[in-house]
């Protein structure tokens, strides 16, 4: 897996790439922590090149969706498609997770809040 | 012929000797004292030669008797050849002129002879001979000193070869002048001749010298520079076998190339992954910003080394963020003349007369700079140091390149260790055996992949005439997903039994015990269902796992249930639903974990619920423990050769009466 930050305007977008799964999920989580620790606010998390996820990727997720929660702060998942869509669904966690289509819906989403 | 031999004989021998042997000792002294490397014994003793045919040359002008004059030309023209040969060895070329210089000494030689037997013909033959060969050579000599005063050969002789060239037009115009009698005038003879080659071979001997010069100063720069790497490398594995610590490591190239560039100092930056900016990491000696910055700042050297390590440099600005976005290290060798330091001034606080900077590489990423400068205008960096330093970034990006891939394979390692200990805990929670009622027959199945589950199942007797079954699938492996395993093994346990209870109550007290306990990335998704014998009811509940598959019997045909719900361990209030369902004799149902619907084969197809569904239709008469074997064996000849990549859970319960 590999992560990739760009920035538009205010949000921080994660491009994903690869596989979420046990030996690396912890690294989105570690690299978020990172961001908010230094006052990052707006996150979105690009997930167009993941192809495969585990409860280990959902948690990771889980993980970092609820802290920003907490925190009051903004967090947009977006392309979310094929096996790890059906992972998410599986696990009734679309309702869960705020998901956005592409990642411009994702920030207008966000600046819509 | 009798000239010659009477010359000869009556020459006063130990003169001669005495002559050659002062000359030799003189031509040692020079050639030591100017390392004329190309002065092996033998090439001096032709020099010898060269100079002593000149020097009785004279003599005999002067009246002195010596050689025979043919007789000294001859002389002059072989060592002048065998001379040339033996530069031609050391220095790998090929001077063609010392051949023609043996052709020449050959026919002065024959026109001796043909003289002294006076047969006039062949003289004037041989006379005739000797000039082409002379001409030839000349012309070569030209050719030659022209190919070595280009830039092209790396070799400028300059004066020395338009003093060549000018001897060569000499000699051109004594062989002009040679129908005219010009050639027979003796001082032309013995001593404007031989200067022409005495001037050529100097010259050559010059430009070898040079060259020699020049190559064995790159040696013993390269040697100084291996010496250097050599060590930086040694010492930079020790750092690293000391301790794994990369800020550690850094501090010891900064070190390195301030010292082995004798530089005023040196510092690494490194890139921020989410900032896009360059942050100083490590600092050596001297090291002013080599950008310019705010007046006040310089005022004070602690303000200035304040600011340097707390104000990060974007990307692409400046010429450190410049080094970092092209990828390509840069290297200002004079400051006064780069237009990227015009902010530099020499009575400034940050001066910098020279600048080295070379970017620290992962594979195409640029992941730091590390830049030398030096502050003495009368201490530029050279291209050797310039390159010294790219070894060294080299180096270095290779070094932290194979630390960090280190410090992911313990990591790896501590995780499988972790995973060893987690596959002990989990051999304890599975029950050991399966509850035999005469109502229902059961069977169970849980493989993990890579040797620890993530899936837990149990069966539990919650009072006479009930049974309880739930799966589920923990996010994560190892010793943190076992103790959520454990969690809801103790609690369930713990609250099944209590009278009133409902499967959707027992997920609720699960949930809410583990939510806010575990870190939320240790959640779960639990099926759970329970069965009375006597009413034939059946409840169940779902905390987001898969819906629960029944096979009915009398319609042959399958159903699924299933409620809504969010995994177990997000959120502390969640509620769970449940829904009933009555069962009739021969009825199926099956629990089961994404890792049998979801097995691959080599061709990357999933094993799907209808496959699974199939073989349950098919065999829904046989026992459960055989049906098992029958949904083992038909999944596993799907699969194929190809690695399980999930935990394979499933239960089965058959209602027998």
């Amino acid at each position: 897996m590999d992560l990739k930050i760009r920035k538009s305007a205010e949000t921080y977008i994660i491009d994903v790439n690869g596989e979420m799964d046990l030996y690396n999920s912890y690294r989105l989580k570690e690299l978020v922590m990172k961001m908010l620790e230094k006052k990052v606010e707006q996150f979105v998390i690009n997930m167009e090149n993941v192809d495969y996820i585990d409860s280990s990727g959902i948690g990771a997720l889980i993980y970092i969706c609820s802290t920003i929660k907490k925190m009051n702060l903004k967090l947009v998942i977006c392309n979310i498609h094929g096996s790890v869509k059906k992972v998410i669904e599986l696990t009734k966690l679309m309702g869960y997770f705020p998901i956005a289509g592409t990642v411009d819906e994702a920030i207008q989403k966000i600046a819509a809040e | 012929m009798a000239d010659i031999t009477q010359n000869f004989i009556f020459n006063p021998l130990w003169a001669q000797v005495f002559a050659l042997l002062a000359l030799y000792l003189t031509l040692r002294n020079i050639t030591l004292s100017k390392k004329l490397v190309v002065g092996s014994d033998f090439q001096q003793l032709i020099l010898v030669l060269f100079f002593g045919s000149i020097l009785f040359a004279v003599l005999g002008l002067a009246g002195i008797p010596a050689y025979q004059l043919p007789v000294t030309l001859a002389v002059q023209a072989i060592s002048a050849g065998i001379f040339l040969k033996i530069l031609g060895r050391y220095t790998k070329k090929n001077y063609y002129a010392g051949w023609l210089l043996a052709l020449n000494a050959v026919g002065f030689l024959i026109s001796v002879t043909l003289a002294a037997l006076q047969t006039a013909w062949f003289f004037h033959f041989w006379e005739s001979a000797l000039i082409v060969t002379n001409w030839g050579y000349v012309a070569y000599q030209f050719y030659e000193v022209s190919q070595y005063n280009t830039p092209k050969s790396g070799v400028l002789l300059d004066a020395r070869g338009t003093l060549t060239k000018l001897t060569l037009w000499i000699h051109a115009v004594i062989l002009l002048l040679v129908p005219f009698g010009g050639y027979q005038i003796p001082l032309v003879q013995m001593v404007l001749l031989p200067l022409s080659t005495l001037v050529y071979l100097w010259t050559l001997t010059f430009w070898h010298r040079r060259a020699y010069a020049r190559m064995s100063h790159q040696r013993d720069l390269m040697e100084k520079n291996m010496n250097s790497q050599y060590e930086f490398m040694t010492r930079i594995g020790n750092a690293i076998a000391e301790k794994l610590d990369i800020d550690r490591v850094l501090d010891f190239v900064v070190h390195s190339a301030v010292k082995t560039a004798n530089a005023d100092g040196g510092a690494i930056f490194l890139v921020d992954e989410f900032d896009d900016v360059l942050r100083v990491k490590a600092v050596e000696g001297d090291f002013p910003p080599p950008y310019d910055v705010p007046a006040k700042v310089k005022l004070k050297a602690n303000n200035l080394e304040n600011f340097f390590k707390s104000t990060p440099i974007p990307l692409g600005e400046t010429i450190i963020g410049e080094c970092a976005a092209t990828g390509k290290p840069i290297f200002v060798r004079d400051s006064k003349l780069d237009p990227r330091m015009v902010h530099n001034s020499r009575m400034d606080q940050i001066y910098i007369a020279s600048l080295i900077l070379t970017p620290l590489m992962q594979g195409k990423k640029v992941f730091g700079v590390l830049a030398i400068a030096s502050r003495k205008s009368n201490h530029l960096f050279t291209r050797e140091i310039l390159g010294q330093i790219k070894t060294f970034g080299d180096y270095t990006s290779l070094t932290i390149n194979s630390l960090y891939t280190y410090l992911q394979l313990l990591e790896k390692q501590e995780m499988e260790r972790d995973l060893g200990i987690a596959a002990e805990i989990q051999g304890q929670l599975l029950p050991s055996h399966l509850p035999r009622v005469s109502s229902i027959s059961l069977a169970a199945f849980s493989q993990p992949a890579k040797g620890v589950s993530g899936d837990y199942y149990d069966i539990i007797n919650i009072r006479k005439g009930q049974i309880l079954l739930t799966v589920c699938d923990v996010a994560g492996k190892g010793i943190p997903a076992s103790l959520v395993m454990v969690m809801i093994r103790t609690i369930t346990h713990l609250v099944a039994r209590q009278p009133q209870m409902t499967v959707s109550r027992i997920l609720d007290i699960v949930n809410w015990g583990i939510a806010g306990r575990v870190s939320l990335d240790r959640f779960a998704t639990v099926a759970m269902l329970s069965y009375d014998f006597a009413s034939h009811q059946l409840e169940y509940s779902n905390a987001a796992h898969h819906p629960l598959l029944i096979y009915r019997a009398e319609q042959d045909d399958f159903e699924t249930l299933d409620t809504e719900g969010i995994p177990i361990g997000l959120e502390r209030k969640t509620r769970y639903n449940q829904i009933n369902t009555v069962l009739r004799k021969g009825d199926l149902i099956v629990l089961y974990t994404d890792g049998i619907i979801e097995a691959m084969n080599e061709k990357g197809q999933q094993y799907s619920l209808e496959s699974l569904q199939v073989v349950i239709r098919e065999h829904h008469q046989e026992s459960p423990e055989k049906l098992k074997k029958l949904i083992i064996a038909d999944l596993e000849k799907f699969v194929g050769k190809a690695k399980q990549h999930d935990d394979e859970t499933f239960v089965l319960m058959r209602v027998e009466h």
